[in-house]
């Protein structure tokens, strides 16, 4: 049996980064006084998944670590513990904590995130404080309720009377085969009393002879109950035969309730054991990074757990509460329903762990493999496609053979009269439709709603506005909003700095947004929608706008801007994209190095987008970003300049035309002579860019007037490009021309045509800078 | 060139590699045979607008937009007008941590050769204005002197000397052949 556990990873990276956003946003959502259970509950089940998950892949320090969190949530959702603001803040730095754990593992490296170590020590620590109930430990009184049923302060009492059965089990080697599975009957036996599952120390074959379903494992049942033994048997009943079982009673002395108590045993015992049994392996063959902690290992190392990570965890724990340790057991209780809610968690956490037994083998095997495995899949990202596009792509795919088996037929057919011929032209034409419809919903596939990158928001303007002590509301909209995951990954970072931006220069204070006769609250809107081919981003905030004589006077400063230039407010706003500007007083960790809004810029043009921004003082500001839809795909429009072919995007055509020569005009000569030629057109002054002179070609027209003039959008300005012939129009495949080649000036990739030759796709924004107009442009703002 | 002989040799030695040479002006180069995807004839490129004069253009390799490159113009020799025998050498080079595909346009390609690490002679130094790291090492075949390329460096190489300094790299390295 050869599973490699590897290829899943993948699988529970995704799923454990899915689970993160969803712990992050319902820890947000939550009200301290007032929270929902069910809230609880999800984060609960998240971070379940996530420690089970490591847990079986395993990367042990996220399982560790994930427990701690794990441990404390049951808390809050037993009610044990009052949840509390910090409560809140731990777990949401956590859920960060864990989110660069897996990030590193991703990346096959190991994990130093220096906000770790502390962490953990604060969950301890946090733990280790008693709840709400006391349990000091001279003045216990009977009836006083225990605490909670996690690992901490599960020591503290268990009922005289009850009796310990000692049970040592052996599974038959075939005990999986017949159906039997021992975890079924651990939670059987854990109905009925307390139960401690040890797993012992038996020799194990070598890891290549191991069989996926020989079951190899042994273990101790300590079951303290007040059942008869005639019913524990009754558990065992369906495998006694094939089974070395053996029933003992133990005495009750201290020193095997203490046993019974074992530190082990306070987490659920199932799968601690199971856990070990995977991790002991996982540790010696794959080289796990050594765990962050530094505390002494003396504490009560478990006789059979040989893994190092959590025998210091172990050992971490106890030292942060000694109290409990030393508790007499005398002076102890159990209060019944905190058995039946240790034993609701045990059986939750064994129903949970069944995967481990199953798998205990095969995991066992797959570690060996795992590290040179792993390596391969670091670059290889994925998507998850909703099943209707699937269905869809099926669909089509079939209407495509139809089409094919019509055409197919026609091809048999001898002679081609006139009716045979209308048939063939409608089938052509189905052709077309269905590969264009085929293309299209392919190209779905990689589109995902923008809420993957929007859903960051609220965690960032939370922690933001609660560092600057502003009051702000985050309103999203359009998170349905489908774009290209490729671009979605490039625009995040752009959106996070504008928003946090928006934060830091935009919101005001309360106090001086109330003496403005502004609502404390600031408003902070992110809007995404379609419109034409195009996505659409809106950050919008009700702040103070921008400050154009504060910009201009620092761009006076810093000498971006001449003395004597008048630029008017749209100019103005210009500025602050440019290259090492920023305004604000003081440089803060979170804006204000003056590296930020050219380098968001940068990204949009680089998107092929651009950003627009306006802003009225006092009132606040409006930026949006125009992003196209897809990066692979684009509506040309083919041109050719002498003999050489170039596609211009289709979108950013306004016309063409052919101009006669007394629309042109010309405009002063630049420093180096260039006398700028402009048209006149319908009211406005077109400049005039000739592709042939930009990219050294011999072209048929080298006037204007002989040429036509094509009049495309540059960033809201109009341009003509001056081409010698229009060619047809169609849809081009975008190609990468920087992975084998470099960035040209002028293109912003290639694409090969329908005769197999390939044609470059002229980029309006870089050829116009090309050409210095832009340049020029700029220079003046 | 006895080249059985040396394949012979080959299989006993680690440190042997193959190299595919090719002719260029009088010169034989060589270059790691891993690092060659295919040879294949001249076909039209589509140029790239202010690209140096040696960038011949962009071809579609199956799909893929592949760069032209003349090694003749890049080591500033004579141009050739290209012919159907003009051989295109597709390699596939390591720059920083990308792999590109780059076609190189030879003369001819001449033979595979199997040479000994330790029969590769160092580059002569041409003191420290001119970067010869592209230049893995000289061999020489019967009587004749191979230049071992290093393609990964050459192509992958921004600042490489400038073609009248490479063709006089070139000039010089005759001389210890001769």
């Amino acid at each position: 049996m050869d599973i490699d556990l590897s290829q899943f990873s993948q699988v529970f990276f995704e799923e454990s980064l899915e689970g993160l956003s969803k712990m992050e946003s319902e820890l947000l959502a939550i009200d301290i006084e007032n929270f929902d259970q069910e809230s609880i509950n999800t984060i609960f089940r998240a971070a379940h998944s996530i420690k089970g998950g490591s847990a079986t892949f395993g990367f042990t320090e996220v399982a560790n670590f994930t427990h701690l969190l794990e441990t404390l949530l049951d808390e809050i959702r037993e009610h044990i513990r009052p949840m509390q603001p910090q409560h809140v803040e731990m777990l949401l730095a956590s859920v960060d904590v864990i989110r660069n754990m897996i990030d590193a593992l991703m990346k096959d490296q190991a994990c130093n995130d220096p906000a770790f170590a502390p962490l953990m020590k604060r969950f301890e620590q946090t733990l280790a404080q008693p709840s709400n109930a006391n349990i000091s430990v001279e003045t216990d009184t009977l009836n006083e309720p225990q605490s909670s049923p996690s690992s901490t302060v599960s020591e503290t009492g268990l009922d005289p009377d009850l009796t310990l059965w000692q049970i040592d089990f052996s599974a038959g080697e075939d005990i999986l085969r017949c159906g039997n599975d021992p975890i079924y009957m651990f939670t059987e036996l854990a109905e009925l009393g307390q139960l401690k599952v040890t797993l012992k120390d038996v020799a194990y074959p070598d890891v290549d002879e191991y069989e996926a379903e020989i079951c190899y494992l042994q273990w101790q049942l300590l079951l303290l109950t007040d059942t008869s033994i005639s019913r524990i048997k009754e558990v065992f009943e369906w495998v006694e035969s094939e089974c070395d079982i053996q029933f003992n009673q133990l005495e009750r002395t201290p020193e095997t309730d203490a046993q019974f108590l074992s530190p082990l045993d306070a987490k659920a015992p199932e799968e601690a054991n199971n856990q070990d049994a995977v991790k002991e392996d996982s540790f010696v063959i794959t080289d796990a990074p050594a765990p962050t902690l530094t505390e002494p290992q003396s504490a009560a190392e478990p006789a059979n757990s040989f893994d190092m990570t959590s025998a210091l965890a172990e050992a971490f724990e106890q030292q942060n509460h000694p109290s409990a340790q030393a508790l007499p057991i005398e002076q102890t209780t159990v209060n019944t329903a905190d058995v039946q809610a240790q034993i609701e968690v045990n059986e939750l956490q064994i129903s949970n762990t069944t995967t481990f037994t199953s798998t205990s083998e095969q995991s066992n095997k797959s570690v060996v493999t795992k590290p040179s495995s792993r390596s391969t899949d670091i670059n290889q990202s994925s998507i998850r496609v909703n099943i209707e596009k699937v269905d869809q792509l099926i669909n089509m795919v079939g209407e495509l053979v139809i089409t094919q088996a019509m055409l197919g037929q026609i091809g048999q057919q001898e002679t081609i009269n006139q009716e045979t011929l209308i048939t063939l032209r409608l089938g052509l034409e189905q052709l077309a439709s269905h590969t264009r419809e085929l293309q299209e919903n392919v190209m779905q596939i990689r589109m995902m709603p923008i809420s993957f990158a929007f859903n960051r928001f609220p965690r960032l303007v939370h922690d933001i506005s609660l560092q600057l002590g502003k009051k702000v509301d985050l309103v999203l909209s359009g998170e349905e909003t489908e774009l290209d995951k490729t671009v979605m990954e490039k625009i995040v970072d752009p959106l996070v700095h504008l928003v946090r931006n928006s934060l830091d220069h935009g919101i005001e204070l309360p106090e001086k947004r109330r003496e403005q006769g502004k609502p404390e609250l600031g408003t902070i809107q992110l809007n995404a929608f379609h419109r034409g081919g195009n996505i659409i981003i809106e950050i919008i905030d009700d702040g103070s706008g921008l400050n154009t004589d504060k910009i201009l006077s620092i761009a006076r400063k810093k000498g971006l801007v001449a003395d004597n230039e008048h630029l008017n407010t749209e100019e103005i706003h210009q500025l602050i994209f440019k290259p090492g500007f920023s305004t604000a007083e003081n440089v803060s960790g979170l804006s204000g190095r003056g590296v930020g809004m050219d380098v968001v810029k940068r990204n949009i043009t680089e998107l092929n987008g651009d950003i627009n921004l306006a802003s009225t003082p006092g009132k606040g500001s409006h930026i949006t970003i125009r992003l196209p839809l897809t990066l692979a795909i684009l509506d040309g429009q083919l041109v050719r300049v002498g003999n050489h072919v170039y596609v211009v995007p289709l979108m950013s055509i306004h016309e063409s035309l052919q101009v006669s020569e007394r629309q042109i005009n010309f405009l002063g000569k630049d420093q180096q002579g260039h006398r700028q030629e402009v048209i006149h057109l319908r009211e406005e002054f077109i400049p005039i860019v000739k592709v042939f002179e930009q990219f050294n070609h011999q072209a048929d027209a080298q006037k204007i007037e002989k040429g036509i003039v094509m009049i495309v959008d540059c960033n809201n300005k109009k341009v003509g490009l001056l081409v010698d012939e229009l060619l047809s129009q169609q849809q081009v495949v975008i190609k990468n021309l920087e992975v084998n080649y470099t960035k040209t000036p002028g293109i912003s990739g290639a694409t090969i045509l329908g005769n197999g030759e390939v044609a470059l796709i002229i980029d309006v924004i870089s050829l116009t800078h090309l050409s210095g107009i832009g340049h020029h442009k700029e220079h003046a703002a | 060139m006895d080249v059985s002989h040396q394949q012979s040799q080959a299989t006993q030695g680690d440190v042997n590699q193959q190299y595919l040479t090719f002719i260029m002006g009088p010169e034989e180069y060589g270059v790691e045979i891993l690092s060659v995807q295919e040879i294949r004839g001249w076909q039209k490129t589509t140029a790239i607008p202010n690209a140096p004069e040696y960038v011949k253009g962009v071809i579609n390799l199956r799909g893929n937009v592949v760069p032209i490159i003349d090694l003749r113009q890049r080591f500033g020799l004579s141009e050739l007008t290209y012919g159907p025998t003009t051989v295109v050498i597709v390699v596939k080079v390591k720059i920083e941590k990308n792999s590109k595909v780059i076609g190189i346009v030879v003369d001819a390609v001449s033979d595979v050769i199997i040479v000994d690490d330790k029969n590769l002679r160092p580059t002569p130094d041409f003191g420290l204005d001119t970067d010869v790291r592209f230049i893995k090492g000289l061999t020489s075949l019967s009587d004749k002197m191979v230049i071992i390329l290093d393609v990964h460096k050459l192509l992958g190489n921004e600042v490489l000397p400038s073609a009248q300094q490479l063709s006089s790299i070139i000039e010089q390295l005759e001389i210890p052949a001769a």
